[in-house]
């Protein structure tokens, strides 16, 4: 049969900024070969329109042109009469002028018809990247659409950033009582098999069928045989920082991250181990392993969902604000286990001179929306700094606290209320950052140096604590990573998903998913709605 | 059952959540104290895992055969301690929390002895009820695997796909002709220099011809039955007049002699009765707006493929499924109502929105903002911020999306007409997406000035030219600046129909118009209501890729559901004793479910439960006259022993609420979680619904001594879980009323309120009140 082939050319707005169709159309004056134009070939009335040009005309061949392939296969895939001609689809993404484009679909249109890739047997297994809140919700709902699920972790415990925080905005809910029952809910689901103290050393494949090899450092402590009885703690006699309470707390040096931990199981810091093998003598379950090597495994996934989460910005590259130098000038982070139940003091406000705190600034955008530093805004810092705000309140009527801000930014659900019953509460909100922050060498009072109440005159501030916003910012992982999955990363190093605004789960390369702050601030229930949704991905690649 | 009962209480610190007010090792001591506890212990976190370690080893250890938590409000936690218990090997029924956070540390944060004996009472309340516990076991019911979605905007579309991509059938139901929602009517370029339409158009093509979805459009859901797994929904499927031959010819539109205000444009200038709503519009074919023609029949004459059928009419369709996805989306705020901005009264005050039709290369304009005065182009703009939303009176909330709109409009602007003076009047720019803190400092450098202050005035100068008044707080002054044209930059409200589908699915909203979601934090997708979830905006102001990630979550919730073929129903519901049953038929008549049947037993008539429709309100239990009806978990006996234990000590001092689980024991869970204060000699008891209650309940508090009782359910008409049962209560409530003077008890002393899970605060308000009550009583 002759071929008569069909060159439908789209001419929506998204490809005519850069392209000029019209050329394309009159370069390509083929034998048997008819070229067409529509303004939006992927909507329904685009796809009657090829029908009826198919149907009229007789092709038995059709060559597309138009925007992002990724995004719009399945679209003329769902045309029943187009699946069955099977489009040669030639994306405009990209393609910076029409030479290179016409060139590339003459050749199209001279070459044989392409052959249609074979669909290769599917591995119906993920790999969870990542276990903070994000990674432990895609895991959970991965393992409830019936799949089983790598939870990949690479400290000891999962709950990521947010089993630090004290509460939570804008409910003030207790941030651990929320996250501690998910965090169980993965150790007990049979569908999740959480890998923790691991790395990823290297992922090889593609959709469907992934290879990934994994290194799990040793604990010194049998993950089996132990039950969390905390015997050895007891005995252990090294006395360290604990890390997770900004070292202003004691740990043993076996120990666990924090109460909550899952697994909850203990490990030795080996650099710091005396070997006096005292807990090995105590262990009645003969769990302690001294010698333990690390282990190598390899994963065999289909899809790989990646939540590695961020890091926050170090506050003392903002050097006028004095953080590493000044006692009394903290981050945000630190603040919330200072002011936590669980954390160092009790959750009583106690500097380390042993002071109670009254009064608190809190200054914003330390590392954001500045331009030595990042450019963005970290999205959760004011509603961080006003729920923090509000804590001390709680802690002490008659404290009293300032806000230092550029813009406040509520806006999520129920953030402006919060915001304006805070003002209303007596909170100072003070528009303009300070410049400086110096210290009282008396007391080692902190005095915020500010430009106000009137324009162009300086007021100083003494407080008993200065709480730094920090910003968020991408972490190595992410760069590490991006290499081995070879995906996208954004100016600032975070993720890129396929889409900013239409397909921000997927990515360039398929089969990889992405949910939370790896892509970029944001905060939590945006985070978990993300990894809802990259669950869903799964489900529906692992379906087709 | 001649087995002795060996209770175990587990009294939470939750950090300093509990134990900063309330002295948990004294609450121990004390349950240690009552009859048949045999272990009580105090533990800083319960839910921890180590917590739930120590029960499981007591259950064993001591032969514990119930166990008594008191910790956080049951709705967080009941499901974790449930599993915890069986896992040791205890039926998950026999576990009873008491809630000594939400209703007790958090609302009497400043009086730690009251809160600390207030804890004590309830711990006693709560092993008085545990001694009743019986075992139950779950239900098993199939899932019908099929989804509604509601709506057919971006989340919704993107919900669909997903779900029908997975292999499941889905329902897809617009009221309006064309799916697409109100993404189709943005224009331009955004910040990622994609138009929305090519984020839309695909979406909408893949949908109407996936196999797997139905979409009906100018169609509504008007009623939802049932529950998880298997709800039936009726839907009505308006007429479309043109069918599927439809060639997009437009003779019809040509030939049509009505004109009417243009929607799409957002108001500005007119379209035909019959009409294409866009280019892109699917499904694609004319539609016919029925409440504007006047079925002249031109068109029908016209059509060259007689694709016009005026006499069609509209159907209803009954369909089952197990999931629902609300994706209602949003409207934009009418600034016409508020003088300031002078929208009603001046032609070129416009909103973003008309902004966004104007600036379509495919509109009316052809792209260019042209003055709807004179046609001509406006060479210095303004925005104003915040036009409905951040307000005092009306919406608070911030709209979210306002900002960065008005930034990409700006951008936009100043590309097409880089002479063009733009000014923003702003309060705070916020733009919490990194892409866009880029752009805005690009306009910034482009020229576009950003002014921080509050419009207090607009008014009409010469040539339709307009004059704007602001006081900015920096220089305490009033300022004045001349421009041709203003773009109020409206807020998102909820959309219009929220009202009336909240009522048809049962989910709440939030004080702010949006409808409510579980958790705001860890589950911002599911609802109070299991099976049904929420995508987009109907949940709060959010932008596109927001919008499409949570549409995507919701759908993975629906696939979960799906992956199962039963799905477990708890074991709470109701059992007749057809003994003591005298046939008289009330619980039949009041079941809302028809749950309940009559049979025939030895030529008697007798009432009998069907347990898989059995929804465990305990409404039945309410209207049986003989106390043949009983609702398990929630036993008249047990009811009342929890009120023998709050009332055993200064009965006459205490406020007795009877809260049903949905609305207002979350109302005052709601109260807690925001620490409103209100005073600590309320006892609230637990039912599933407020129909739970009848005269010999409440009478039985009183003949305790009770000082008060306050009976709360659900807001009618609507709110109620049960459909009826917040009215069954009333009746029932009205009717005491009555009859307390005759029994010498001060009608006074009872309130009958509704609280929605929404409103602490009207807890709050409301306990404060019958405090003050109770106090001028006793004189």
């Amino acid at each position: 049969m002759m071929n008569k082939t069909g060159v439908f050319l789209c001419t929506c707005p998204a490809t005519t900024t850069t392209i000029e169709m019209e050329k394309i159309a009159q370069g390509l004056d083929l034998p048997d070969t008819k070229v067409y134009s529509h303004m939006y070939l992927c909507s329904q009335r685009g796809l009657k329109y090829m029908e009826k040009c198919i149907k009229e005309d007789t092709l038995n061949r059709i060559v597309l042109v138009a925007c992002s392939e990724n995004i719009h296969r399945n679209v003329f895939d769902g045309s029943r009469l187009l699946k069955e001609i099977g489009i040669e689809y030639i994306p405009v993404e990209g393609v910076l002028d029409e030479e290179a484009l016409l060139k590339r679909v003459q050749e199209v249109v001279k070459g044989e018809k392409a052959q249609i890739t074979r669909v290769k047997e599917k591995i119906k297994e993920v790999l969870v990247i990542g276990g903070g809140v994000g990674g432990v919700q895609a895991a959970l709902d991965i393992a409830e659409g019936g799949y089983k699920v790598y939870l990949l972790e690479k400290t000891l415990s999962i709950g990521g950033a947010m089993a630090q925080l004290d509460k939570t905005f804008p409910t003030m809910d207790c941030s651990i009582c929320i996250l501690g029952p998910k965090l169980v809910d993965v150790s007990k689901h049979p569908n999740i098999e959480l890998i923790t103290h691991a790395e990823i050393k290297n992922i090889t494949g593609d959709v469907g069928d992934f290879n990934v090899e994994v290194e799990i450092k040793p604990r010194y402590v049998d993950m089996e045989k132990c039950n969390g009885c905390s015997a050895c703690v007891e005995v252990c006699p090294v006395i360290l920082p604990n890390e997770w309470d900004l070292n202003l707390k004691p740990r043993k040096c076996i120990y666990i991250m924090f109460a909550q931990s899952v697994p909850l199981r203990y490990t030795i810091d080996k650099d710091k181990c005396i070997e006096c093998e005292l807990c090995k003598k105590v262990c009645e379950l003969d769990a302690i392993n001294l010698n333990e090597e690390p282990k190598s495994r390899t994963l065999h996934v289909g899809a790989i969902v990646v939540t590695t989460g961020t890091k926050t910005f170090d506050a003392s590259k903002k050097e006028e604000y004095g953080y590493g130098r000044l006692k009394n000038v903290v981050t945000n982070i630190e603040f919330e286990r200072i002011v936590c139940a669980s954390g160092p003091t009790g959750g009583e406000l106690i500097r380390t001179d042993g002071k109670h705190m009254k009064n608190v600034a809190f200054i914003q955008c330390v590392g954001s929306r500045d331009v030595h530093f990042h450019d963005y805004c970290s999205v959760y810092c004011c509603l961080a700094s006003i729920k923090e705000a509000r804590l001390v309140l709680e802690h002490d009527k008659d404290a009293e606290v300032w806000i230092f801000y550029n813009d406040v930014r509520a806006c999520g659900k129920g953030f402006e209320e919060l915001y304006v019953r805070s003002k209303k509460e007596g909170m100072n909100f003070i528009k303009g950052l300070p410049g400086e922050v110096r210290e009282d060498p008396e007391t080692g009072d902190p005095i915020v140096i500010y430009e106000g109440p009137k324009a162009g005159k300086y007021s100083e501030l003494q407080v008993d604590m200065v709480v730094l916003a920090v910003a968020l910012e991408p972490s190595e992982e992410i760069a590490r990573l991006s290499e081995m999955l070879h995906l996208e990363t954004d100016i600032h190093g975070f993720f890129k998903g396929l889409h900013p605004n239409s397909r921000p789960l997927e990515t360039t390369n398929k089969g990889i998913f992405l949910a939370g702050t790896c892509q970029g601030p944001k905060d939590i229930p945006e985070t978990v709605s993300q990894a809802s949704g990259a669950a869903a991905k799964v489900c529906t690649l692992f379906s087709g | 059952m001649s087995e002795e009962v060996r209770i175990g209480v587990y009294v939470c610190h939750c950090g300093k959540n509990i134990a900063a007010v309330v002295d948990p090792a004294s609450v121990a001591e004390f349950a240690s104290s009552l009859d048949n506890v045999v272990i009580a212990r105090e533990n800083t976190y319960c839910c921890a895992e180590t917590g739930q370690a120590e029960i499981k080893e007591d259950i064993k250890e001591y032969n514990l055969n119930r166990v008594v938590v008191a910790s956080c409000s049951p709705k967080l936690h009941e499901p974790t301690f449930r599993r915890t218990v069986s896992e040791a090997g205890l039926n998950p029924y026999l576990m009873e929390m008491v809630n000594i956070r939400e209703h007790c540390s958090w609302v009497h944060m400043n009086e730690p002895d009251a809160a600390t004996k207030k804890s004590m009472d309830l711990v006693k309340m709560g092993v008085a009820k545990a001694r009743l516990l019986q075992p139950l076991s779950d239900r098993e019911v199939p899932t019908v695997k099929s989804a509604l979605v509601i709506g057919g905007g971006i989340a919704g579309l993107q919900s669909a796909l997903d779900i029908a991509d997975a292999g499941h059938q889905v329902y897809l139901v617009e009221k309006s002709p064309t799916l697409g929602g109100k993404v189709a009517q943005l224009s331009g370029v955004s910040s990622d220099s994609c138009p929305p339409e090519c984020i839309l158009t695909p979406r909408m093509t893949e949908t109407i011809l996936h196999t797997k979805i139905q979409v009906f459009t100018n169609s509504e859901v008007e009623s939802v039955d049932g529950y998880i797994g298997n709800f039936r929904v009726r839907i009505k499927r308006g007429p479309r007049y043109v069918n599927e031959d439809c060639i997009l010819c437009g003779e019809c539109r040509d030939v049509c002699p009505v004109d009417v205000e243009n929607d799409f444009d957002a108001g500005m200038g007119t379209r035909k009765a019959i009409y294409l709503p866009f280019e892109q519009a699917t499904p694609s074919t004319y539609a016919l707006d029925s409440d504007n023609c006047t079925m002249c029949g031109l068109c029908v004459e016209t059509c060259p493929v007689n694709a016009i059928n005026l006499e069609e009419n509209e159907e209803e369709i009954e369909i089952e499924v197990g999931s629902i996805i609300v994706a209602t989306g949003f409207e934009t705020f009418d600034p016409g109502n508020d003088p300031k901005y002078g929208y009603s009264q001046y032609d070129n005050v416009i909103t973003s929105l008309q902004l966004e039709r104007l600036l379509d290369p495919n509109g009316q304009t052809k792209g260019k903002p042209l003055r709807p005065s004179d046609g001509k182009m406006p060479q210095r703009i303004a925005f104003i911020q915040c036009v409905g939303s951040r307000e005092e009176e009306g919406n608070q909330y911030c709209s979210k999306i306002c900002c960065m709109s008005t930034i990409k409009q700006a951008q936009l602007l100043k590309s097409l007409f880089p002479e063009m003076d733009i000014i923003v009047y702003f309060r705070d720019m916020r733009i919490p997406r990194k892409e866009f803190e880029e752009a805005y400092r690009a306009v910034r450098e482009v020229g576009v000035l950003f002014l921080r202050g509050d419009v207090r005035d607009v008014s009409e100068t010469d040539n339709g030219n307009l004059l704007i008044s602001t006081y900015s707080e920096v220089f305490n002054d009033i300022t004045h600046h001349n421009v041709e044209m203003i773009v109020l930059a409206v807020g998102l409200e909820p959309c219009k129909d929220t009202d009336t589908i909240k009522d048809i699915v049962k989910v709440p909203v939030s004080p702010d118009g949006f409808f409510m979601e579980a958790h705001p934090k860890l589950r911002p997708i599911d609802t109070v209501i299991d099976g049904v979830y929420l995508a987009g905006t109907c949940l709060s102001p959010k932008d596109i890729a927001e919008s499409v990630s949570q549409a995507s979550g919701a759908a993975a919730k629906v696939c979960g559901l799906f992956s199962k073929d039963k799905l477990t129903l708890d074991g709470i519901i109701s059992k007749v004793d057809q003994e003591r049953c005298i046939g008289c038929g009330l619980c039949i008549k009041q079941c809302p479910f028809h749950a309940i049947i009559e049979e025939e037993r030895e030529e008697e008539k007798k009432a009998k439960v069907i347990e898989a429709a059995c929804k465990g309100c305990g409404v039945c239990a309410g209207a049986c006259p003989t106390g043949a009806v009983d609702a398990f978990s929630f036993t008249t006996e047990q009811i009342y022993s929890q009120l023998d234990a709050a009332l055993e000590e200064e009965p006459g001092e205490k406020i007795i609420a009877f809260c049903c689980n949905w609305c207002s024991y979350a109302g005052a869970d709601f109260a807690g979680v925001s620490r409103l204060q209100y005073p600590s000699n309320v006892r609230i008891i637990r039912t599933m619904c407020s129909g739970r209650l009848n005269k010999d309940i409440i009478l039985h508090a009183f003949e305790k001594g009770a000082g008060m009782v306050l009976v709360s359910g659900c807001h009618p008409p609507g709110d109620c879980h049960y459909v009826s049962g917040n009215y069954r209560c009333e009746e029932r409530v009205n009717a005491l009323l009555k009859k307390l003077p005759k029994k010498g008890i001060d009608p006074k002393r009872l309130r009958l309120e509704w609280v929605s899970a929404a409103e602490g605060i009207v807890f709050q308000r409301i306990t404060e009140e019958m405090a003050e009550q109770l106090k001028e009583l006793k004189g």
